[in-house]
């Protein structure tokens, strides 16, 4: 079943993308970090992240120990383009699983790198 | 009858000492005198392929050949031997990115699991141009182009 946007999650509520590579990290020109582009972009367009409010940091810590998080607002994602739809079982047993799907550009497309850009700018890096 | 391998034409021959040193080693010592870059690239392509694995709660890291085969080709047609060394990462669902970091410029190139591959260059993070290099016939002048503006900031 294709997924839909929740509408019940409300713009303000962060959502957090485990940046599990240095090249998913940017640095910003006054030297503070956020996400990358590849940090959003997705082949498949399905981009796992989890509801900050809702998810145990503890387990992702301890799944992906080391990794930065790179934090983005559901507001933010939406301007770009993005979905954001429940899917429980994609946390593999963490809870708070949501998938990012880009409905604003072709998959594949520089529109859809270009989105993922403009998403990633608005992050912040915990 | 005599088998054919009896005679003396099959006699057992002992085969010459291994050259110690391999090609692909020799390879590696000319590309990292010549372009320390491109050493470095297929390096990093190397690790991100062998370490890649499908992570539920973040992605697929494995990298697809498509996306591997592309990314190869495209580094094979840089010309410019002079540049610094780029980053190359997993793209989530089986893609590949790479990117260049030069003051305040940035090259990018993000290549989807199929081999569609979107060239991006940036400036104090704002978006100068982008291109998608499948539909650009003349690929290589646009990635070398892209590159010598990158490297005019130094």
């Amino acid at each position: 079943m294709p997924f839909e946007d929740d509408d019940a999650i409300q713009g303000d509520t962060e959502i957090v993308r485990v940046l599990v590579n240095s090249g998913w990290c940017a640095k910003r020109p006054d030297g503070t970090e956020r996400p990358s582009s590849g940090a959003f972009v997705e082949s498949t367009n399905e981009c796992s992240a989890f509801v900050l409010a809702e998810t145990d940091l503890t387990l992702l810590a301890r799944r992906f120990p080391g990794k930065k998080i790179g934090v983005v607002t559901v507001a933010n994602a939406r301007t770009a383009g993005f979905i954001v739809a429940r899917d429980p079982e994609g946390g593999d047993g963490i809870p708070g699983h949501v998938v990012l799907v880009q409905k604003q550009a072709l998959v594949e497309s520089k529109q859809h790198v270009r989105l993922a850009r403009q998403l990633a700018n608005t992050g912040r890096v915990l | 009858m005599t088998p054919l391998t009896a005679t003396p034409a099959f006699e057992h021959v002992e085969l010459a000492p291994t050259i110690p040193t391999a090609t692909s080693e020799l390879v590696a010592t000319a590309l990292s005198d010549m372009a320390p870059w491109l050493y470095s690239a297929l390096s990093q392509l190397h690790n991100i392929e062998r370490h890649g694995q499908n992570l539920p709660g973040v992605g697929d890291l494995r990298i697809a050949d498509p996306a591997s085969t592309q990314m190869k080709v495209l580094l094979s047609h840089i010309a410019i031997t002079d540049l610094p060394t780029p980053l190359l990462y997993p793209i989530s669902g089986r893609g590949a990115g790479m990117k260049w970091n030069v003051g305040k410029r940035e090259v990018e190139f993000t290549i989807f699991a199929s081999g569609a591959t979107v060239m991006a260059k940036l400036e104090n993070d704002e978006l100068l141009d982008d291109s998608e290099l499948n539909a650009d016939p003349n690929f290589c002048k646009a990635v070398n182009s892209y590159l010598a503006w990158l490297i005019g900031a130094r």
